[in-house]
């Protein structure tokens, strides 16, 4: 039997946004940085989370790295008929750089089987602000815990840009997983450097650069060519929930607004409940913000405060439990709203690999 | 700054609670080794240093 094929998946080099796309061909979540559930705007601090999905790290230098979120003037974007809304910043200035600096932003791809023993390509479209620096693009393949040791590759070559932004494309052939035990955790890594010294394996031809880089479009497919730009989900609230299996914010920015329902278990142990809006990809970490009174349980005849609160043991992917048993005074039983009384107060939850 | 973390086992379930606060934020997460922050943890009692990439 034969069968047409309607939707082809390939397109030729320059890669514009046009149809036809294939759903799910970009392993790269948030590849267009339209999702910034963490308000990331500018930062300086190695290992922080940017765009969502996306983190940056290095080491081996004193001072001299930001990396800032930044906004497209309308018709600016790199890709025509894709009016895109940030774009992300890195600026090196570097001090106490050395043979073994570097530099680089990257995303973790859940499960080291993606493209394991397959020809793939990854793309993006950079410039900089000046001269002719270099990139170099590395993959990571992580086991997880309890898996075998990472893998390390050149993904591809180091590519020199220039101050117009371009589309680059890297191809490789991902080392297979025959014989890896993989643990739990595991994922597929790709770091863009832009910074590596001598001694950084075997991306140091990147070298040492003071420059401004900027990037946007990333994309991770099958294959050898680099086709048209998707995100991996194709609508900005399938990036959203793509992005929240990862990282959720709850509350934020906003003073008395409600949070959840709670109640007293005991006279001293206070809990607040709520369902995540996506399952994640594990139990997460709570991150609250902590201050005088921040979190106010709003129960009769009269409220009571906490600065913060705990993740519970019972909590699961999908519904988050959350306790304070060191302020909280009241009687068990009966259930009540719990508010934010700070607009620094925040819950976010942490799933990311 | 070191990180000073605490760890709590709930009698209820058995599971243990992991916290610490930084920067005005309180970071709590449980025993489960596909937390990167439990592995970061299990590093941290093992004396290792935090990873930074390499």
């Amino acid at each position: 039997m034969s069968r047409s094929r309607n939707v082809a998946d390939t397109q030729d080099n320059n890669g514009g946004a046009v149809p036809p796309f294939a759903a799910g061909k970009n392993k790269i979540i948030n590849g267009d940085f339209s999702i910034n559930q963490r308000a990331f705007t500018s930062t300086t601090s190695i290992s922080t989370y940017l765009y969502d999905r996306f983190t940056w790290s290095g080491g081996s230098f004193s001072s001299g790295a930001t990396v800032s979120a930044q906004t497209f003037t309308p018709g600016t974007a790199p890709v025509s008929g894709y009016e895109s809304t940030n774009y992300l910043r890195m600026v090196t200035a570097l001090v106490g750089a050395g043979t073994s600096t570097q530099i680089y932003f990257l995303q973790r791809i859940e499960d080291v089987r993606t493209f394991a023993g397959q020809t793939m390509t990854v793309s993006f479209w950079a410039k900089a602000n000046s001269g002719t620096p270099n990139l170099g693009l590395r993959f990571n393949q992580n086991f997880g815990s309890g898996g075998s040791s990472s893998v390390f590759g050149l993904t591809g070559a180091v590519t020199a840009i220039s101050t117009s932004w371009v589309r680059y494309s890297f191809t490789v052939t991902l080392p297979s997983i025959s014989g890896k035990t993989i643990g739990t955790g595991s994922y597929l890594e790709f770091r863009i450097y832009i910074v590596a010294g001598s001694a950084v394996g075997d991306v140091g031809a990147v070298g040492l650069q003071d420059n401004t880089f900027d990037f946007w479009g990333v994309q991770a497919e099958a294959g050898s060519v680099a086709t048209a730009f998707q995100t991996a989900t194709g609508t900005l609230a399938g990036e959203l929930a793509a992005c929240q299996r990862y990282y959720y914010l709850h509350a934020s920015t906003l003073s008395n607004r409600a949070i959840g329902m709670g109640c007293y278990v005991s006279s001293t142990s206070a809990v607040l409940g709520f369902n995540l809006p996506v399952t994640m990809r594990v139990t997460p970490t709570a991150t609250v913000a902590s201050g005088t009174d921040y979190y106010k349980l709003d129960k009769t005849p009269t409220e009571d405060w906490v600065n913060d609160f705990s993740l519970a043991t019972t909590s699961s992917n999908r519904y988050v439990l959350l306790f304070n048993n060191t302020q909280a005074s009241g009687t068990a039983g009966g259930a009540f709203p719990v508010f934010t009384d700070n607009a620094s107060a925040s819950i976010a939850l942490s799933a990311e690999l | 700054m070191t990180r000073q973390y605490i760890a709590v086992t709930d009698e209820n379930t058995g599971r243990t609670i992991i916290s610490y606060e930084e920067n005005g934020f309180k970071y709590s997460f449980l025993d489960d080794p596909a937390n990167s922050d439990y592995q970061a943890y299990l590093r941290w009692l093992n004396g290792e240093e935090e990873q930074k990439g390499m």
